[in-house]
């Protein structure tokens, strides 16, 4: 346990400390907030719900913003030989793995969170919006969606960083990668009749807007959960191999 | 030759000594493939098997589900009356969604997040009766035209509910109501009302029964119409939700059927300003006694002919006008009812009565403990102890004379049973009647203008009275807007903040880091 929380702490400050995680903070920050309000603006009068436009525009973006955080995780440390370093100390491939993906995912969710927190100061500046008519279970289940969701994409990127030693080749593989599992569910829609509730049961998106609504599920906890601890495990085993091979 | 012997020997023993590391290279490179094989096929099959683990997973999460709204507005959940349909559902039911996303996003997606809690519930019910399809008129083809030809679609915006060679088609106008009005630009017309639940359920209710509900209105006494389509004193509004609800709407003139028609459930009569003939009064008078139902709607000041008939089943048609808490000084809204079957869902919505008349009922009636042949009176509605019922209707504004007015609370609307008897060999039904001291109740100005709970009251009592109380009257829900308020500036400003704000702080955030470092 003492491993892992080293590991983690080590990411975590690691990143902070890097100045690529400021300018994409700021760069997130921005262009989320921007689509957010155009959203607002756009269905102003109608009946869509704040906490679908605030989670699709966070979502939207952290899928970039996915890509070039995971992008490092292993693929820097397999070009600069750290990893081998890494891999003799103490530590278990296991402790390695969630150490490296916990770090990422606190980094994540902590650019994240004052992005939620726009919906806040919008209610604060906008007389027609008050924190009392914000729908607050909306957005709890928002938040509980996003967190899933960002831990099942953040898991894909590891998976990939893992796999190659070229950093813009694991960004770009884990931006199709996370888009491809993000129109999951509208790609197999499209198939005719045969998939029946399958592209239902897959749709990211139509997670994030039934999450967003208040309305929860336990089907598509359980989908994110087990997908992530899939990719873990498969880091996992594929970083273990690097010691056979 | 010994020496030569030697270095032939030594020859070749260095021979094979040169032979041996290419052969040991070879060896090598094998084994390391191998190796390296063999681990990618132990990687490659644990991660399989924990892919077939996490797919069981999955499928059992799929089977076995919960859901949850914990949303303020609870838009889409289900009333306890749909539960109780969907759960108490003895034949399959199907639901063929038939509606495109291109037409009308939002219908769509309303009527979409609807049915899945309507698909939760089919779920959870054992044997599960109810099966829901959405079929995409544009992807789903081959299927579209299968379906458009069994059931002889003409629209692509229908959901087609069908049970036991039954069909109930629901027409998207049906299920989201919006404003209709003149505009000068092009902007999409203005949602009013989802009435979603009241549809696909009373299309689930229709189609299980074996025979729908006649409800004749009454004319021929001055009797507010149901072909009249009058913004204030129609009924045409009120036919459309009876409709609707899966009833059969007709007019009736006794003088000319000599009676109550054999196929009628319900009889209503509307608000009559004219007195029955004494023929008619009998009619009504033998079909009371032979377990009718009756709606009666009456307003002060008029004499229908119905008066004694009324005193019979234990109800007085009182004289005085009704007043109380009231929002234009000519309405009475009513917020708390008796407890009765009508009124059950109606706690927290107001009803308001224009001006009603007094119906108080007889001492014997409301006697608790009322024998089975006699008439039980139950009040549904009535003002609070602060109103009273005024003996002058053209004191304005109405002001409590004790010598001629009654301290409230008094009634403004009853129920009545009479002669429900059950036992183990049989049950014979009862007669039933609400009586209510307003014409105007439920007529189209009233359904446009007052508060929302008449239709779900009047509704009720005719639910009631055709026995129908599985499925009484859900409400629209009402879509809530989003609403800014703010001028231009404030917008600009806002958007600054939170576009512009949120990202300098991260600047400044990483700006202390840097030179935190530098130091």
């Amino acid at each position: 346990m003492r491993n892992f929380l080293t590991l983690w702490r080590r990411e975590l400050t690691s990143t902070f400390l890097s100045p690529i995680a400021y300018v994409t903070l700021v760069v997130f920050l921005a262009v989320s907030g921007g689509t957010f309000m155009m959203g607002v603006f756009n269905n102003a009068g109608r009946s869509q719900p704040l906490s679908n436009l605030l989670f699709a525009s966070i979502i939207l973006w952290m899928t970039l913003l996915i890509s070039v955080v995971s992008m490092r995780l292993f693929a820097e440390e397999k070009r600069t030989g750290t990893l081998e370093t890494l891999m003799t100390a103490p530590v278990t491939e296991t402790q390695v793995v969630l150490g490296k993906y916990a770090g990422a995912l606190a980094f994540l969710l902590i650019v994240a969170a004052p992005a939620v927190g726009q919906v806040g100061v919008l209610a604060y500046l906008s007389p027609g919006i008050t924190l009392e008519t914000l729908d607050l279970g909306a957005l709890a289940g928002g938040c509980a969606i996003l967190v899933l969701v960002i831990g099942f994409f953040t898991a894909i990127g590891l998976l990939v960083s893992l796999m190659t030693r070229n950093q813009i080749v694991a960004a770009v593989c884990t931006f199709c990668a996370v888009w491809l599992a993000l129109l999951a569910g509208h790609i197999l829609s499209a198939i005719p009749a045969g998939t029946g509730r399958i592209p239902d049961y897959l749709s990211v998106v139509g997670h994030i807007e039934d999450f967003s609504r208040g309305q929860l599920d336990t089907r598509p906890v359980v989908l994110y959960v087990t997908g992530t601890a899939l990719l873990l495990y498969a880091s996992v085993r594929v970083l273990e191999s690097r010691r056979w091979k | 030759m010994a020496h030569d012997e030697q270095y032939e020997d030594a020859d070749e023993e260095t021979d094979a000594v040169a032979a041996d590391p290419a052969e040991d290279g070879n060896r090598s490179i094998w084994k390391q493939r191998g190796r390296r094989f063999a681990t990618g096929l132990n990687v490659s099959v644990s991660v399989l098997l924990a892919a077939m683990l996490a797919l069981m997973v999955n499928y059992i999460a799929y089977r076995y589900y919960a859901r949850w709204d914990v949303s303020a507005s609870h838009f889409y959940r289900l009333s306890d009356r749909s539960r109780s349909l969907i759960a108490s559902l003895k034949t399959d039911v199907e639901v063929l969604v038939f509606l495109r996303k291109g037409y009308d996003r939002d219908l769509y997606d309303d009527s979409r997040n609807l049915l899945k809690e309507y698909d939760y519930e089919a779920a959870r019910a054992k044997p599960q009766r109810l099966h829901i399809e959405f079929v995409d008129p544009d992807r789903d083809l081959a299927r579209t035209r299968d379906l458009k030809q069994k059931y002889e679609i003409t629209d692509d915006n229908v959901v087609i509910v069908s049970s036991g060679g039954r069909t109930k088609f629901v027409e998207a106008k049906e299920i989201m109501e919006y404003e209709r009005r003149l505009t000068l630009n092009a902007r999409p017309p203005r949602k009013i009302a989802f009435h979603g639940e009241q549809v696909f359920s009373s299309a689930i209710q229709s189609v299980i029964q074996e025979r729908r509900p006649v409800v004749y209105f009454l004319t021929g006494h001055g009797e507010r119409s149901i072909q009249d389509f009058n913004e204030q004193s129609g009924y045409s509004g009120i036919a459309r939700d009876l409709r609707r609800d899966n009833m059969d709407v007709r007019t009736l003139q006794l003088a000319e059927r000599r009676g109550m028609p054999e196929d009628g459930s319900v009889l209503i009569i509307p608000g009559p300003t004219r007195r029955l003939s004494s023929a008619e009064v009998d009619m009504v008078a033998r079909y009371l006694d032979k377990s009718g139902r009756l709606l009666l709607l009456v307003d002060p000041g008029v004499v229908t002919g119905l008066e004694r008939l009324m005193e019979d089943w234990g109800v007085r048609l009182g004289r005085h006008t009704v007043v109380g808490y009231t929002y234009t000084g000519r309405d009475l809204i009513v917020l708390e009812y008796g407890h009765h079957a009508i009124t059950r869902n109606l706690a927290g919505i107001a009803c308001s009565f224009t001006q009603p008349r007094l119906i108080e009922s007889t001492a014997a009636a409301t006697a608790p403990r009322a024998a089975p042949d006699q008439p039980r009176v139950s009040i549904l509605a009535a003002n609070t102890a602060e109103g009273w019922a005024e003996a002058d209707p053209n004191q304005n504004p109405p002001r409590y004379d004790p010598a001629v007015d009654k301290r409230g609370p008094v009634p403004v609307a009853v129920a009545v049973e009479k002669g429900l008897v059950k036992s183990i060999d049989m049950e014979l039904k009862p007669t039933r009647l609400v009586v209510m001291g307003d014409g105007y109740f439920v007529s189209n100005g009233s359904l446009a203008s007052a508060v929302g709970g008449n239709v779900d009251f009047f509704m009720n009592a005719v639910n009631w009275l055709t026995e129908r109380e599985v499925l009484l009257s859900v409400g629209p829900r009402i879509p809530g807007e989003l609403r800014l308020n703010m001028t231009s500036r404030e917008a600009r400003r806002a958007t600054a903040i939170i576009v512009g704000g949120f990202a300098a702080a991260a600047a400044a955030l990483g700006f202390l880091v840097w030179m935190s470092r530098r130091r």
